[in-house]
């Protein structure tokens, strides 16, 4: 490679990404919707809204709301379904220029199953990533917070999942994010991606109403970065290091700071979700952040950065040291 | 006429006006070099805050949707107005913007109200902070020659964010009293709920004064923007009276760009058995046909 050029690329399984910088699920469409703001051809990858068997039409308004620093969304996985989305979204994801995963929600193994197979048949997409937990449908979270039915349904998934890759998307809303992770990896998962939104309300103080219409919902948003961090350390430390499995960090990255954050915890790569609202142009905007940094720090790739917080007492840690010569 | 859907882009822009028309309310115009085409009832979405703040504060984190309330353009490039009301952190922050300081905006988003055809008239109906696309949409009707009759509600007085150039009339007759819409040869007939302006009651009674008086009122195209419960208002109205009705609704939006499926209306599906479908607000709004939406 050409010194002083950083190497941004990383690998998510089989697929590589020339940055590792996503967006997430749920807030960036199906693609055309950005295309007239950001260079969509520049993004590591895109991940698709959630798809489901059949077309849903989401849960009654109003679904979202603002909170300090962040927002609590229950949409509840509006979706075109999967014919549609073969029909009509998949001939301009072809065209978009980077890879990208469709998301996959269902109500059972079987519909799950049914939804990948066919994504994994059509061409034109780099991989699946199941939404196993998505708190704002009935049984959303059922997948995601039971390790024994999550790593059934990742096998039964991952049978079908041939061509692409297949990332598992976890929840933060369990006890212990190790153990489901743990599963989705036994059960073939390439890769995981954490975290989901957490669990919250809002109320309006006047009318004594649940400020959204579904009650509960999802919490996103810089609100939820310490907490997300936290958890993709975790799941770094305790599966995905020895697995050798990527984490794909997600949780209030505003900034190419809150992405070397996440990267230095453990993300191999990062989903850029809530932040897309206020400009869809923040992936690219991240990936030119890291860019620089890398060259600040002179560290010549990316990946040498990922998991490399030291604990608190290891010392000297002068950061530039542990970068390799470029 | 076709409806227009330019590529929306994200401004920075100076603010080079501002002023406050009434109690709790602020205008402010920028000025950026260029602006794509845009049509009354399309909006941009705001950055309501320091594009870097957000640590300090953690308020008005998303954007918030504002309608286009006037644009122009001249050789210095185009001036878009902004009329809003101060109802939480994001308007505060813009009515203490000063003339200079820099404008965040994505736009222009959404589909905006359709032209009528040859021959017919429009009735535009604004009620409170309803008023800037109604105000945009007079402007340009009347450069095609569109005969227009504007009917403005507000709860009080100092809640009309418009200046009269003679007190509007008390008993329905709708006059040249409006700046905003006289300048255009529009006759405007203002309600306040309290009657310290105009008629006293609601624009659905001024619609009443005008439905009185209307000759033909099957020719005309009804537009209205304000509170949800007003508009469902007068789409019942002209339902009943087989009026046509476009309405510019709002909704609370987190992304205004299709991505997010939070800004629904529930509309009729003919073809679903359902019968109904949610419409996203932001892109196939914010103008709907009033005839469509399920109110
Ligand atoms: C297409 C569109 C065009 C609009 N045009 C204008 C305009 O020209 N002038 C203007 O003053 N306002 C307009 N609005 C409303 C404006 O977006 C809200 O007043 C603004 O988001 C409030 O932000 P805030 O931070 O001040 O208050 P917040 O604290 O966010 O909200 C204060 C209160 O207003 C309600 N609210 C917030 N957003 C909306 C919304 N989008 N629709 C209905 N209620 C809402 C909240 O539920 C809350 O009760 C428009 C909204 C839409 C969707
Ligand atoms: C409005 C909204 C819709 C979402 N929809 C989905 C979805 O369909 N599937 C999914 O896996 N995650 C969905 N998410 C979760 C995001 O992909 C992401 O995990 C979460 O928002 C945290 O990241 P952020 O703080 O950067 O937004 C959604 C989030 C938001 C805000
Ligand atoms: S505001 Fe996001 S879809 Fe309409």
């Amino acid at each position: 490679m050409i010194a002083g050029v950083p190497d941004l690329s990383v690998r998510i399984g089989r697929v590589t990404l020339r940055n590792p910088v996503m967006t997430a699920s749920g807030t960036c469409g199906y693609g055309e919707e950005y295309a007239p703001i950001a260079d969509l051809s520049k993004l590591g990858a895109f991940t698709t809204k959630s798809i489901t068997l059949h077309p849903r039409d989401g849960n009654p308004p109003a679904r979202i709301v603002e909170t300090h620093g962040g927002m609590i969304n229950a949409i509840g996985l509006a979706n075109v379904g999967i014919d549609e989305f073969l029909n009509s979204k998949l001939p301009y994801i072809r065209t978009m220029g980077c890879p990208v995963f469709a998301n996959v929600a269902g109500h059972s193994i079987d519909e799950y199953v049914q939804v990948a197979g066919r994504l994994d048949a059509a061409d034109g997409l780099a991989g699946i990533e199941l939404n196993v937990s998505c708190p704002n449908v009935a049984d959303g979270l059922m997948f995601g917070t039971d390790p024994a039915l999550l790593r059934e349904l990742v096998a039964q998934v991952r049978r079908v999942v041939t061509r692409g890759v297949l990332i598992v998307k976890l929840s933060p809303n369990v006890t212990d994010i190790s153990a489901t992770a743990r599963a989705a990896v036994d059960a073939g998962a390439d890769a995981l991606s954490l975290v989901n939104t957490f669990l919250g309300m809002a109320i309006d103080i006047e009318t004594w109403k649940p400020k959204i219409a579904n009650e509960s919902g999802g919490l996103s948003g810089p609100a939820i970065k310490p907490m997300a961090i936290h958890l993709v350390r975790k799941v770094w430390r305790d599966v995905a290091r020895n697995a050798g499995v990527p984490i794909v960090g997600i949780g209030g990255i505003r900034n190419w700071q809150d992405a070397v954050e996440f990267i230095l915890a453990g993300a191999t790569a990062v989903s850029v979700g809530t932040a897309l609202y206020v400009d869809p142009t923040t992936p690219l905007k991240i990936a030119d952040g890291i860019a620089e940094y890398l060259k600040r720090k002179n560290v010549v790739r990316v990946s040498d950065l990922v998991g490399r917080m030291v604990s608190a007492k290891e010392s000297p840690t002068p950061p530039s040291e542990t970068g390799v010569e470029g | 006429m076709a409806v227009t859907h330019s590529a929306p882009s994200i401004y920075t822009a100076p603010v080079v006006a501002r002023r406050s028309p009434c109690r709790e309310h602020f205008e402010i115009t920028i000025r950026l070099p260029s602006f794509p085409d845009a049509v009354p009832g399309q909006f941009l979405n705001v950055l309501c805050r320091d594009a870097q703040s957000m640590d300090d504060t953690g308020a008005a984190m998303l954007r918030r949707p504002f309608s286009i309330g006037g644009l122009r353009r001249s050789a210095e490039g185009v001036e878009i107005d902004i009329l809003g009301r101060v109802v939480g952190p994001g308007t505060a922050w813009l009515n203490a913007l000063q003339v200079g300081d820099e404008l965040n905006v994505l736009g222009p988003l959404g589909r905006g109200f359709t032209i009528p055809n040859h021959g017919e008239r429009a009735l535009l109906i604004a009620g409170g902070v309803g008023l800037p696309p109604i105000r945009w949409l007079c402007e340009i009707l009347r450069k095609s020659a569109v005969f227009c009759e504007v009917i403005f509600g507000a709860q009080s007085r100092d809640l009309l964010p418009i200046s009269f150039r003679e007190p509007p009339k008390s008993d329905g007759a709708f006059t040249l009293c409006a700046e905003d819409f006289a300048r255009e040869g529009a006759a405007c007939l203002i309600t306040t709920d309290d009657g310290s302006c105009g008629v006293r009651g609601r624009v659905t009674d001024g619609l009443s004064h005008w439905l009185a008086n209307a000759e033909a009122p099957s020719n005309v195209r009804v537009y209205s923007c304000g509170p949800e419960p007003m508009l469902r208002a007068v789409a019942t109205i002209c339902a009943e009276r087989g009026l046509r009705c476009e309405a510019a609704m709002e909704r609370v939006m987190g992304c205004g760009m299709g991505t997010c499926q939070s800004c629904v209306v529930p509309v009729v599906a003919p073809d679903r058995a359902s019968g109904r479908r949610y419409a996203l607000c932001c892109r196939e709004g914010p103008v709907f046909e009033t005839a469509r939406v399920i109110w």
